[in-house]
């Protein structure tokens, strides 16, 4: 897939999976992959930059296995982005669509 | 790139972030890189889908609004000391790496593992050798200046040599550890590698400048099988020379087979086998030189033979003498005819086994004699 849709739409996937539930770097690694097949090396300063735009905020919490892992928590704002983004999305999409098919 | 190494260059990357910041960060990726390695990853490619380092702590800088080309500046201007100061830590991370997993293997494995690096240092040490050849070569080479420039120059050569013997001695050490801190490595392949690039040398090396040899050598012994054939009678010069080619073409196939396995296997492992290849030359070199005394007394001893001879001509009874001669000379020829298609001939062990096929030989004819 052309990497530059990929980095458009990954924001969007990334903000929908936490707005599911809380999820820590891995998890939501292999919850990404299943959409958009792309590597770590861009979704965790995508994280890093959503957090510090306080769309994220971070917890720290205890695991069975291993050190305590890092949990993503989606803010009030981060929910006013993600709605935004999403209804962005679709609009786009609607409009790239519809010219596909008059091109047809 | 092993997960220490990975993890020092990212965090030297990020030097301008706060040390909270930058902790933070390099946790995740640890953490993440151990989730992958426990799901059943490698370490190393777990690590390579983070893809280039760089890139990826340019990517993080920008989620900090921080200008990279600025980073990348400063870290060009960074002072001498602070650069090889970065050079020494990631030298000691990777000690440190290989120290940890060397503490993870079981006893057993350490014993193998001693055990290989006992024959890695006996190899070394036999490297040795050639090296003193060359000290002693480069002396007398020298030896027709006069006083003080002769000292000088063959102190400086001698001192080279040196040096580059024990840049080979440290960095294969330091490689052989590397390769036991890959856990997933299988370490015999870096001894085979050295024991293979012995042989291997002569391989290509005959490929090289005796091809026509070889052809040649080939072309004889299929005549002969073939004349054998047609005879059919069983004459044991022949059964055992075709045996020997038979024997021969097998050992090759298998050879090159394992050749190209080797090379498959050790696509970085070219350290190894360069180190193996110089040592094969060597070697090569030195039965080379030795052989040059025996062709030598050969030589004088056939000489002596037709002097002998034409004693006997002319009426002195001088038998004992020319049967000793007779017999000695045979003998050399046969040991140079064995040593030379051992190094060049299309069979690629040297000397020793040499040695080995020609009794295997011995006892072939034996057989047949029985046989027949």
């Amino acid at each position: 897939m052309n990497t530059q849709f990929k980095k458009g739409v990954l924001e969007l996937v990334v903000l929908l999976s936490v707005a599911k539930r809380d999820m820590y770097g891995y998890e939501l690694v292999n919850e990404v992959s299943k959409v958009i097949d792309v590597n770590e090396g861009t979704i965790y300063p995508l994280l890093k930059r959503l957090t510090n735009e306080r769309y994220f905020e971070t917890y720290l919490k205890e695991s069975t296995e291993g050190p305590p892992r890092k949990y993503y928590h989606l803010t009030p704002s981060g929910q006013i982005y993600k709605e935004d983004l999403k209804s962005e999305w679709l609009k786009f999409h609607k409009k790239v669509d519809e010219f596909i098919k008059s091109d047809t | 790139m092993t997960k220490q190494e990975f993890l020092s260059r990212l965090c030297a990357r990020l030097e301008v972030l706060s040390k909270k910041e930058r902790d933070d960060i390099i946790e995740e990726y640890s953490q993440h890189i151990d989730m992958k390695v426990e799901s059943g990853m490698k370490e190393e490619d777990a690590i390579n889908d983070f893809g280039d380092v760089d890139a990826l702590a340019d990517e993080i800088l920008e989620a900090y609004n921080l200008n990279t080309d600025y980073v990348k500046d400063r870290e060009k201007h960074k002072p001498f000391e602070k650069r090889v100061a970065d050079k020494v830590s990631g030298f000691a991370d990777t000690v440190s790496s290989i120290a940890d997993s060397i503490s993870k293997k079981s006893g057993k494995q350490i014993l193998s593992i001693i055990v290989k690096f006992v024959i890695l240092v006996i190899i070394l040490l036999l490297l040795r050798i050639p090296v003193n050849v060359l000290v002693g070569l480069s002396i007398t080479l020298f030896a027709f200046l006069p006083g003080y420039m002769e000292a000088v120059i063959t102190g400086i050569i001698s001192v080279l040599i040196n040096l580059i013997y024990l840049a080979v001695v440290c960095y294969s050490i330091y490689y052989f550890f590397k390769r036991i801190a890959n856990e997933d490595y299988d370490v015999s392949d870096d001894i085979n590698a050295f024991a293979k690039g012995v042989a291997d040398e002569s391989i290509s090396d005959d490929k090289n400048d005796n091809d026509w040899d070889n052809e040649d050598l080939r072309e004889d012994t299929k005549k002969k099988t073939e004349k054998k054939e047609s005879k059919n009678n069983g004459f044991h010069g022949f059964t055992w020379e075709k045996r020997k080619s038979d024997k021969n073409e097998s050992q090759d196939f298998s050879y090159k087979d394992n050749r190209r396995e080797n090379r498959k296997k050790r696509n970085d492992g070219s350290i190894a086998h360069t180190l193996g290849s110089i040592v094969g030359i060597i070697l090569k070199i030195i039965v080379i030189i030795f052989m040059i005394p025996v062709i030598a007394f050969g030589l004088c001893l056939v000489a002596g033979l037709g002097v002998s001879l034409a004693l006997l001509i002319k009426g002195f009874a001088v038998f004992g003498i020319m049967l000793i001669a007779l017999g000695a000379s045979l003998c050399l020829m046969a040991f140079v005819w064995a040593v030379f298609k051992a190094i060049f001939g299309k069979k690629n062990t040297p000397a020793p086994s040499a040695a080995s096929a020609s009794a295997s030989s011995h006892t072939d004819n034996a057989s047949d004699n029985g046989e027949v």
